[in-house]
């Protein structure tokens, strides 16, 4: 992987993140926003009945405080992918921690990713960052398919990661996806399979 | 002067834009919420709202198309666009391409009133 494709991965996955943590936060000032305005209408002695809705108000921030916890937490661990040049990676956990910190870029094209219900932890010794670099290559030929797919996810006790792409676009991606991505300690392929659909 | 401005709200973060929506009504505003790109399109038509307030970066058709589709529709309308980008690029892009001013996520709803009295210049806020 060269220097600027490394810089424009974490790029893309930091701009995502905080893109949504900026929602977060509009969501919290509106929210409080709203409770205030509620507050100085009755200090007002205009006659509005908002008990209710500054209940459910302080239950929405509550709700963003959590959303936005997890979203840095997911940040936070992401950044720490490149402590090590090798560690032990259990690929199906940080496959699912990679999913979730893409979740928006998957939603805002409409695409959905289905991982296989996790079965026995699959470990290999490798760089973290360059795992989720490779997934990353990967899922960016997944957001150039038509909106709406699904595109469900095996793993293979041989550490392989399978994007099952079907249809008509699946070709082109296999094409340019089919080979292994190496890794700096053990090899895992992460590969398009090729699915007509019919 | 004009009461009961009504506003298109196009964002797909629910409880963002319902919330918005609800301190607009306090406001004296009358608005309307579309929750992505397309059902914005789908209810726009030539002077049923006085202005758009509409978020860049939406699932489906992304903010800068819903825009100018808007624009072809009635080139009168003033469009304010919602950013989460921490640059201002793409809210300029937006105004190249006729959008009358951009605000940035977390809003302030006191700057947001002033630039719907300054895109709709007739506003009566109550």
């Amino acid at each position: 992987m060269r220097h600027f494709e490394e810089i424009h991965f974490a790029g893309k996955i930091t701009a995502s993140v905080t893109h949504e943590l900026r929602n977060v936060l509009a969501v919290i000032r509106e929210t409080s926003g709203l409770m205030q305005d509620i507050m100085s209408l009755q200090d007002q002695g205009k006659k509005i009945s908002g008990e209710e809705r500054i209940q459910s108000g302080f239950r929405a921030i509550s709700d963003q405080i959590q959303r936005g916890s997890q979203l840095i937490d997911r940040l936070n661990r992401f950044a720490h992918s490149s402590d090590h040049p090798e560690e032990s990676i259990d690929i199906q956990e940080a496959a699912a921690d990679f999913f979730q910190l893409t979740e928006r870029l998957c939603r805002i094209r409409r695409i959905t990713l289905v991982p296989e219900t996790r079965g026995n932890p699959i470990h290999i010794t490798a760089s973290k960052f360059y795992f989720y670099a490779a997934l990353f290559q990967a899922l960016e030929h997944c957001l150039s398919l038509p909106e709406d797919s699904h595109i469900p996810v095996s793993f293979t006790e041989k550490s392989e990661i399978y994007f099952h792409v079907s249809g008509l676009f699946a070709e082109p991606v296999q094409k340019k996806l089919t080979g292994a991505f190496l890794l700096t300690g053990d090899t895992c392929s992460i590969r398009i399979s090729h699915n007509t659909g019919s | 002067m004009k009461k009961n401005l009504s506003i298109l709200l196009v964002d797909d973060e629910e409880e963002f834009v319902v919330t918005l929506a609800e301190r607009l009504e306090i406001r004296g505003f009358s608005p309307t919420i579309a929750e992505d790109g397309e059902t914005a399109l789908s209810i726009f038509t030539p002077d049923t709202f006085d202005l758009v307030l509409l978020d860049l970066m939406m699932p489906g058709i992304g903010g800068l198309e819903v825009l100018a589709k808007l624009k072809e529709i009635q080139p009168t309308v003033p469009v304010i666009l919602l950013t989460g980008h921490g640059s201002t690029r793409e809210g300029m892009e937006g105004m190249r391409l006729g959008a009358f001013d951009y605000l940035m996520k977390p809003l302030n709803i006191e700057e947001l009133i002033r630039k719907i009295q300054e895109a709709v210049p007739d506003t009566v806020q109550p």
